[in-house]
């Protein structure tokens, strides 16, 4: 829209609610930044001691409180505007548009949030034997989950890989053999190779994230399908990622509870795509008047 | 599907020698209730009294082009405006009652047209017409009490009993909600949409929001053009010309 309104303080307000957007998008961005610091960090110094994980861990915490503020006030100042101004057209889709988008930002908050636990909690584990399962416990745990899986009555929450990799565990084999020097060479490798995999995610999902507050500073429908298309490339590297952790537990079933945690970093790395895409989104809404659903 | 009432074809009007009017061409569907909104001076309450000529009474104006009401040539010499304002009624911006009794405000229309044959007819007509605009209710004890001492929601619905006394077939509604409170318009907009199952209604408006609630389809005009004219929906959600939205959207006045 090119022309301001007859009441200017009308369009102050419209410029505050999408400036609130791209401030909140900014703090989104220093947040997947630090995280791709962290999983930096674990693919070069995995068997350092420090606090620096923990320090991160700890700010990414910190900025999803900020994001969630964000969101709160942009709630507010989406329903100040809908109850004096009473939007319509354009107006009234950039409108609707702020809230929905501010609530995919934060759940994308949330998710690297909880990226960030699972990486402190699998760097608390490191070491603690007692926290993994010795390969008999995991034969046994693994032979009551498919029971549990072919009778579908699978605690979807109790032990959560995620609905793909449970489906690929249906016809799963994992080593119970004491392990070899080989195996846990190849394990390190797929592990390293999950690391890079980790970080070509987020350095796509950085730059979709940029491509975003472009996509809303300049309301372009291009800029948008570019950003859904990234997703699809996302989607791959997730799923490979979790392949390779099957393959991780097939060779050191004992590391299951760290793999898991891997299983649930990966997921919500998968969700972080979705929910940039889900935000980018409504522009084109805002632009087109079409919502597209997937 | 609604049928076509009103039919307008290359309509232009004129003010001496100011256009007023652009080649206008629309349908008003009947039993439906059509907005007319755009800035002062856009020509829209112009076009609604062409609607029942009465614009023939200002001496400069002129128009052409054809307006069709039922296939009736509006503008036809040989057809008597009384007998096309008795079809298509309308409501002023301002309440003006006449200086009679309520009862004799609405009973006025049916006496001078004839069209009762008794006292007791005409008393009922007027409950009736009363009841149907929500005000028996609340004067049924001052019905022969002066029309002046209602207040201005109420003497506008006394206005709309007055109107739909004599059974029109079209109610044009010039600003009607203007001059009131928002709970005198609340129960207007409540009144349009109940009317609308019965008569054709035209209503011009300032006020978007009442044009977007009470109307099944908006014209926007603008400068003496219909810029666009559709679905109420689709003019508040999508309008299609940029000046449509513009103006919607409070970018133009």
């Amino acid at each position: 829209m090119g022309m301001g309104h007859i009441v200017k303080s009308y369009d102050n307000e419209l410029e505050n609610l999408k400036k609130l957007l791209i401030e909140m998008m900014e703090t989104n961005l220093d947040q997947l930044n630090l995280l791709y610091d962290l999983i930096n960090y674990k693919a070069n110094m995995l068997d350092i001691n420090s606090n620096f994980s923990a320090e991160i861990c700890n700010k990414v915490s910190d900025i999803d409180v900020k994001i969630n503020s964000f969101d709160i006030k942009i709630i507010e100042e989406s329903l100040k505007i809908f109850s004096l101004r009473n939007p319509v057209a354009y107006d009234l889709r950039f409108v609707f548009s702020a809230s929905h988008v501010s609530s995919n930002l934060e759940r994308l908050g949330d998710n690297a949030k909880a990226i960030a636990r699972h990486m402190k909690k699998a760097e608390e584990n490191r070491g603690n034997v007692e926290r993994h399962m010795s390969k008999e416990e995991f034969g046994e745990y693994l032979s009551s989950m498919r029971d549990l899986h072919t009778s579908n009555r699978f605690p979807r929450r109790s032990f959560s890989f995620g609905r793909n990799a449970r489906r690929n565990m249906k016809n799963f084999e994992p080593n119970l053999e004491e392990n070899n020097e080989q195996d846990l060479m190849q394990a390190r490798t797929i592990l390293g190779v999950i690391i890079n995999k980790y970080l070509e995610i987020l350095h796509i999902l950085v730059e979709m994230l940029h491509l975003t507050i472009d996509a809303f500073n300049y309301m372009s429908v291009d800029i948008y399908k570019k950003v859904q298309g990234m997703d699809t490339k996302v989607d791959a590297l997730t799923n490979e990622v979790s392949h390779l952790l099957l393959r991780e537990i097939h060779l050191i079933p004992e590391r299951t509870a760290d793999i898991r945690l891997n299983f649930l970093v990966n997921r919500a790395l998968e969700r972080m795509g979705d929910h940039i895409v889900a935000a980018c989104r409504y522009v084109n809404f805002i632009e087109e008047n079409t919502m597209i659903y997937n | 599907m609604s049928n076509k009432k009103i039919i307008v074809e290359n309509v232009n009007a004129f003010y001496g020698a100011k256009q007023a009017l652009f080649d206008v061409n629309l349908h008003v569907l009947e039993k439906e209730v059509t907005a007319f909104i755009g800035p002062s001076g856009c020509g829209k309450s112009t076009f609604l009294r062409c609607l029942n000529r009465m614009n023939d009474l200002i001496e400069i104006f002129s128009m052409n082009g054809s307006i069709t009401i039922d296939g009736v040539e509006v503008n036809s010499q040989s057809l008597d405006p009384v007998e096309l304002r008795m079809k298509v009624g309308m409501v002023f911006q301002k309440p003006n009652p006449f200086p009679k009794s309520i009862f004799e405000n609405v009973a006025y229309g049916l006496r001078i047209h004839g069209l009762v044959s008794n006292k007791k007819e005409l008393e009922e007509i007027v409950k009736d017409c009363l009841e149907r605009v929500g005000l028996l209710g609340e004067i049924k004890d001052r019905l022969h009490d002066s029309a002046f001492g209602l207040s201005g929601g109420q003497q506008q619905r006394l206005c709309i009993a007055r109107t739909i006394a004599i059974n029109p077939e079209v109610i044009l509604m010039d600003e009607p909600c203007s001059a009131l409170d928002p709970i005198a318009t609340a129960k207007i907009e409540n009144l349009i949409g109940e009317l609308s199952s019965k008569y054709t209604i035209i209503i011009v408006t300032h006020s978007m929001q009442q044009a977007a609630r009470v109307s099944n389809h908006t014209a926007f005009f603008h400068l003496g053009k219909l810029v666009e004219f559709g679905k109420t929906q689709d003019i508040f959600s999508n309008p299609k010309d940029k000046k449509t939205e513009d103006y919607i959207t409070g970018r133009i006045g």
